[in-house]
Formats: C-alpha cells, structure tokens, sequence
C-alpha cells in the first residue's frame, strides 16, 4: 500500500514536471504571440494618425484616432484570445522542434491515464523533460508585426514631411489631395512665370494690369452694354470698313506678321499679347477678357473665385499691392462675361459660317475678303442681323462711330492674331477653339446618323444572287453521312486508363525511349 | 507491467533477430526490418526483386533465427489450391476401416515462402486469401486454425511478365507492405563474394523462440499512438484518394484508386512496432514517414497518365509525404 502511494506520488511527480515544463514553454509561445499581436494593434493604431494626416482635420475627427487605437487593441486581444494553444499543441511543437519523436505530446495526451504503458511513457517523457533547452525550442523572436509598425510610422513621417514641404507652417486643416492640387497648380503658374518673358514685360505687367483695371472701372461707371459694344463692332464685322480701315489692318497684319517672325518675342506666349495690350487701351469687355484670357487658366477650369484671385495675384509676378477688392470684382466680371458670350458661341455656333457666308457676299462690291480673325470675331459676337445686314446699312452708322470702330478694329484685328498665334487662352471666353470642338462633336454627330443610314441601308439590301454550280460527280450529303462506325461496335473498346497488363512494361518503355530521344 | 526493463529487453531481443540475419543477409537492412515488421505486427510481406538478391535466404534465416516452422512453396501455373492449403486423403486405421482425413499443406507453418507467387493462376493465388486475412484453412466443411505467428512472404518477379498473373488488388491489400528488394552495393558485394569463397558458412542460431515474438507481439499492441500521429495516418491516406477532397493535386491527376483504410491500419501497425524496435512506448510522426513507402506503395493505382509520364507510386507518396501538414505551431 505503501509502495502504490509511493508510485503514484512519483507519478504524480513526473506529470507535474512534464506540465510545468509545457507550461514554461507555453507561456515563451504567448509571449511572443502577445509582442506580434501588439505589433499589429500599433500597426492599426498608427493607421489613425496616418488618415488623419491624409484627410487633415476637416474631415477626420480627433476621436476617430482613438477609434483606430481602441479597433486595434480589441483586435490584438480577440486574436491573442483565439490563437492561444493548449499545452498539447505546445508540447507537439515542442517534440518537432526538439526532435524528441512525440513523446512529450504523446504523454501530455495520456496525462491522465493510469495505463502501465502509459505511465511508462510518461516516465520516459518525464526525465526528457529535464534535458530539453526551451529557450532552444521557443526563443524570443522579433515579431514581423514590427515590420509592419515601421512601414506605417515611416508613412506616416513621409507624409508630416509632405504636408510640412507644402504648407511650411505645419497645419493639418485641409485633405492632402487638395494642399497637392494647390501645390501642383502653384507650380505649373511658376513654371509659366519662369518662362523666357523679357524682364521690361515684367515690369509693365503692373501698369498694364492698373490700366485695364482702370478702364474696367470706367467702363463700371459708364457701363456699355455688350450689345452696344457688338454694334461698335459690326461695322468691322461685317465688313463694311471703309479703305483706310482695310489698309490700317494690312499694315496691322504685317505687323503681326512681322512680329510672330520675330523669335525671341513671338517664341513666348505671353510678350506679344502683353506689348499689343501696351498698344492699345481696353475699349470693351471682350478686349479686357480677351487679355485676361491669355492667362487666366484657372478661370477655364472653373475654380473657385479664391483660387482664380491667388491666380492674379500670382500673375502679378511680383505684384503684391495690388487691390484684392479690385481683382476679385474684375473677375467675377470677367466670369460672369465669359458665361454669357460662351452662351451666345453655343448659339449662334452654327449660323456663323452662314454669317460669314453673307458677308462675304455683300463685300462682292470691291471689298477685300477679311481676315480670319475678323471672321472669327463676327461669328463669335453672334448676332443674326450682322449676317443679314449689308454694307449700306453698315454706312449708315455715324462717322465718328465709324471712326472709332475702326479704330477699333484695327487694334482688335493685331489683337486676335496675336491671341491665335499664342493658344496661350486659359479661359473659354477668350479663347475660339471651343468653337471648332463644337463643330467638330456636330460633324461627328452628323457622321455617326450618316453611318447608321448607310448601315440600316445595307441591312434591307435585297436582290438576285446567281450562283454556278460546276457538272461533276455530286455526293449527297446528309446527316449520317458524317458518322463513323465506333470501334466499341466490333468490340474493340479499350479504356484510357485501362492498359493490359501483358502491354505495360513494353508501353513503359516506349515512353521512357520517347523520353530519352526528348533528352 | 512494462517497464524499462521490459522495453529493454524487447529492443534486445529484436536486434538479436537482426544480428542473427545479418550473418547471411548482407545489407538491405531495410528488407530485413520489414520482414521482422510484418512477422510482429501480424502482417504479410510482398517481395519484389529481380532473381538472385536473397529473398528465399533472407526467409529461411529469418525461420531458423526465430525458431519458427518454415515452408516454401514455388508457385508455378499448374499449382493447384490443393497443393498449398492441404487435402483430404483416404487412411486406413488399424481396424481396416478407411477414413478421410485432411492432410495439412505448405501454409501450415509460421513462416511460408510464396516464391514467385505472380506464376500461379488466379484461383491458386485466392486459395491464400483466405489465409491470409482470417487466419483460418477450409477444406470441405471443416475450418482449420493457422498457428501464430503466421507470415506469408510472398516474392515476384518484375522482369518476366508473360506467362504470369499479376496478383489482383484484393489480394494485394491483403500484404502489410511490399519492399523492393534492389541490388546491393559495392561493399555488399565484396562481403557477398568473400562469405561465397569461404569455407565454412556462417551457422544461424536460434536466437528467439515462437513465445518471446508473440510476448513483442503483445507489447507492440500497447504502444501508445497520439491523436496527431493517428490523423497524420488519416491525412496520409485520403490525400492519396483522387475523389477526396482532402487529395493532393497529384493523386487527383496520376491516381487512379487509392489507399484503402487498411492501409491506414497497415500505417499504425507497422509503426507501433518500430517504435517498440527504436526504444519508444509511443508511435512518432517519424515512424509513420519511414513506413509510409513500405505500407502504401502497393496500395495505389496509377492511371494512364501516370504511367506514360513516368510517375512512379513512389515518387507521388514522396510528393504527399512532404505536404501532410503536421501542426500549425510546429509549422
């Protein structure tokens, strides 16, 4: 009796030193799970200052990052709580990687039984236990969470660094895309700033600018109406210009083309709109927007009225005093002009070739064909009447009228090839092209209903088909005639996989001589 | 009670059996310990090789170490069931009165020797089935008892096919294993020709008599054998079958029919007893990788495929073996 509480104190003994050395050995393996596990919640929890850096305080609250640190802990904790092994998982990984043949596993499974062989394994697993180096089996690794925490973290110091590089004074107020945008816009207006300008041009820029915004404001106190602006101009337009006029704009065209022939000026496209603007004062609003249109490229994309005045004021090259009150008026003139003759293009697009059309003719009496700036000017001021109306009618304005539209146009005629020689226009009002995108979407429009006549036409093509046959044998064909007897019909049917047996060792060397010729 | 001693006195014991073959069989070490496999664990063995590598030597000396009753039986097409599982004969007692009385054949003995058994017909070869599987002969209506141990080695020959019968896959799954006898080596040889030359050859002894075997036999029983090393065998097995979902991709293109649960159960019983010959009461995965080949190779069809690519079972199990997973921690 004795000896049995003898024994089983000594098993009693062994199992215990078996259970603690799993259980030391666990306790290494949740271990390392834990450093990993947290390595993965920082990872998440650096998330959140990552897209708040991204999406900047606008967008991204404050409590959304201790919403990532919270998702991250919780989510760490779940997983460390899932993945936890038992002392049978511990101690099968501790036999493959000890290489002690599952005893120790074997005998942590039948702990509890009081099987003599088991207990015997037991024993045996026991005192092996006492052998084994766990920091040998289950050492302290560095996790590879780690990796992912130093990935996050230098993502988000790129981006400090990004948004630091941007807006000097570290501010996270705005989303990131947006301080890239501004910033990518910033260059490219520095990139047009940087170009070959001469430096006087730079210099008169201001004054320039001053002018035109003093003839804007005139113009505010005098308001001239579009309209009245258009009839100044029809003259020119219809082309109905006396020859002294003809003759001020061919010397204006060899100008311009003279001008344009010059490489150092005509190369850039912003020196001969700026030194013709010198030339002449702004006498109507489609002059200043014409000017303002060969730089204002913002106001084309439709940007909002802070970032056109940032434009200007950029555009300015170094022209910091002038007035925001000013600029931000004028452009919201010049935006609120641009959509209404952009209307009035869209409408009168397809009655300007009929326009010019009929100007044309009525200059049959010995005027000389105009320019195509001229015609483009007439087609894009829009008005039918200008089409119908004659050259007598087109007299029959006052001289002095007469006399400044033609003027006028003269100026306006160097204008407007310099702006073509440029394609320097940022806004749609200044610029023509748009003129010839529409256009060219009706021409496609009317090609796309064309193509789709020509094919419905070809769908109902009908007619008489002859076809010759050469005399020679005819075979009948019909169905069956493509059938084959199968082999399985003379019982002749052998299965691919079923090979004979008295047959396999000679196709086993067909193959291996078939393998030995590809060799 | 096993103790130490007792799985001492075991191991002891089977390594005796192997000293004493090795003083005829020179190397395949292998062959040798699947031989004492089979024997312990209560299996057959199929033997292929080419004439001439010791598989008739290495039975008998296995008979005389063991102390076992030993008979051969060459297999030739006209071999009748009769001439391997006895038959009744007229016997006249000391009263003149004539009786039938069954005279026991070949298959009475603890160890038989089928010597090329693919020579005999279908129906000669069936006439071991029975035997093989349940332990039991009947002739007529009476049913007679083998005696334990009992082994069947069977041996073929791959090179000569015609005039053969291959042995069907029933009966094939009725061998625990199936070990390929290959050529030795050039040492083996050299000790091979010297043993030839030698006057004198060397005497087997009996080292180990029908009870002790029995006693390992029983031992071998307990070792115990964990969950994981069981599923492991699981694993093993319907990763070889095409139609599991648990398959290996080669065994869905190159098998045709794979293992059969005793083969899972030839696995497991073949690995207590290498565990019990290598010092251990419990089976290791170890155990079961090394007698996968032996256990399992037999066991699996090839289809077309398989054969016109050159795949080899041995090869596809190798693949297998090396993708049954074992534990997520260990991994």
């Amino acid at each position: 009796m004795a000896k049995g509480k003898c024994g089983v104190r000594q098993e009693e003994a062994e199992g215990s030193r078996l259970v603690v050395a799993v259980a030391k050995a666990r306790r290494r393996v949740i271990t390392n799970q834990g450093f990993r596990e947290a390595g993965w919640a920082l990872t998440i929890a650096l998330l959140g200052p990552t897209a708040f850096l991204v999406l900047g305080k606008d967008s991204f609250a404050w409590p959304l990052l201790v919403i990532f640190a919270l998702a991250g802990a919780g989510l760490a904790a779940w997983r460390l709580w899932k993945r936890r092994p038992g002392a049978y998982e511990i101690s099968q990984a501790l036999d493959a990687r000890l290489a002690t043949a599952d005893q120790i596993s074997t005998a942590i499974y039948f702990l509890d039984s009081q099987d003599p062989v088991a207990v015997e394994q037991r024993r045996r697993a026991a005192s092996l236990t006492e052998r084994i180096d766990l920091d040998a089996a289950f050492p302290f690794t560095v996790p590879h969470s780690l990796y992912g925490v130093a990935s996050v973290f230098l993502l988000a110091s790129a981006l400090c660094a990004l948004r630091y590089f941007l807006e000097k004074p570290f501010r996270v107020n705005r989303p990131l895309p947006e301080v890239i945008a501004q910033a990518i816009r910033h260059d490219q207006t520095a990139q047009e700033k940087g170009r070959p300008n001469p430096p006087q041009e730079g210099k008169h820029l201001p004054e320039e600018r001053a002018k035109a915004y003093a003839t804007d404001n005139a113009q505010e106190q005098n308001p001239v109406k579009p309209e009245q602006a258009k009839d100044i101009s029809e003259p020119q337009a219809s082309g109905a210009a006396p020859a002294d006029q003809k003759s001020d704009q061919q010397s204006d065209e060899q100008k311009s083309q003279a001008e344009q022939q010059e490489p150092p000026q005509t190369s850039s496209g912003f020196g001969d709109p700026m030194q013709s603007a010198e030339n002449y004062p702004i006498q109507s609003y489609e002059d200043m927007l014409e000017r303002d249109g060969k730089s204002g490229a913002d106001k084309a994309q439709g940007n909002e009225s802070k970032n056109g005045n940032n434009d200007q004021n950029g555009k300015g090259a170094g022209d910091p005093d002038s007035s925001s009150t000013n600029s931000s008026l004028f452009s919201k003139l010049k935006e609120a002009m641009s959509n209404m003759l952009s209307r009035l293009q869209q409408k009168s697009a397809g009655d300007a070739g009929k326009q010019q059309q009929g100007a044309q003719g009525d200059q049959s009496a010995g005027n000389e064909p105009k320019d195509g700036a001229g015609q483009a000017n007439s087609a894009s001021n829009g008005q039918p009447k200008a089409g119908s109306q004659d050259g007598a009618e087109a007299q029959a304005v006052s001289s002095d009228a007469k006399d400044a539209s033609a003027q006028k146009s003269s100026n306006k005629n160097t204008g407007n090839m310099s702006d073509k020689g440029s394609h320097s226009a940022g806004s749609g009002a200044g610029r023509e092209d748009g003129d010839k995108q529409v256009l060219e979407a009706q021409q496609q429009q009317a090609m796309g209903k064309l193509s789709e006549l020509y094919g419905r036409r070809a769908a109902n093509v009908s007619g008489e088909v002859t076809v010759e046959a050469q005399s020679g044998k005819q075979t009948l064909r019909t169905p069956q005639s493509q059938k084959q007897a199968h082999h399985a019909d003379n019982g002749g049917e052998v299965s691919r996989d079923e090979i004979p047996l008295a047959y396999q060792p000679f196709i086993k060397e067909y193959f291996n001589k078939i393998r030995e010729a590809k060799k | 009670m096993p103790s130490e001693q007792s799985l001492e006195k075991l191991s002891h014991q089977i390594q005796l059996v192997r000293n004493e073959i090795a003083k005829v069989i020179v190397g395949h070490q292998e062959v040798v310990d699947g031989v004492i496999i089979a024997l312990l664990a209560g299996g057959h063995v199929l033997l292929e090789g080419v004439p001439g590598l010791g598989k008739t030597t290495l039975l008998r000396t296995l008979g005389r170490a063991l102390q076992l009753r030993y008979s051969r039986i060459q297999f030739t097409p006209d071999l009748m069931p009769a001439d391997i599982v006895g038959s009744m004969v007229m016997e006249t007692d000391d009263r003149g009165v004539k009786n039938l009385r069954f005279q026991p054949g070949p298959i009475f003995s603890h160890l038989v020797l089928a010597d090329e058994i693919n020579r005999a017909t279908p129906k000669t070869q069936s006439a071991l089935l029975e035997a093989m599987q349940e332990r039991t002969v009947t002739s007529g209506t009476v049913t007679h008892e083998l005696e334990e141990p009992f082994l069947v080695m069977a041996t073929q020959n791959p090179l000569e096919m015609e005039g053969t019968y291959p042995l069907p896959e029933a009966q094939l799954d009725r061998f625990l294993m199936k070990i390929l006898v290959g050529y030795p080596s050039r040492a083996e040889l050299d000790i091979i020709v010297q043993r030839t030359l030698a006057s004198t050859q060397p005497q087997v002894e009996r080292v180990v008599d029908r009870d002790q075997i029995l006693a390992i036999r029983r031992a071998a029983m307990d070792v115990l054998a964990a969950p994981h090393v069981r599923e492991f065998a699981s694993h093993l097995v319907l990763a070889t079958q095409p139609e599991q979902a648990e398959a290996h991709p080669l065994a869905k293109k190159y098998v045709r029919y794979g293992s059969s649960p005793r083969g899972a159960q030839a696995l497991l019983q073949s690995a207590r007893v290498l565990a019990l010959m290598r010092g251990r009461w419990n089976v290791s995965i170890d155990d079961l990788r090394d007698l996968a080949l032996q256990c399992l190779r037999h066991r699996l069809i090839l289809n077309f495929d398989a054969h016109a690519e050159g795949k080899t079972t041995d090869a596809l199990l190798t693949e297998i073996l090396n993708t049954i997973p074992v534990t997520t921690l260990a991994q």
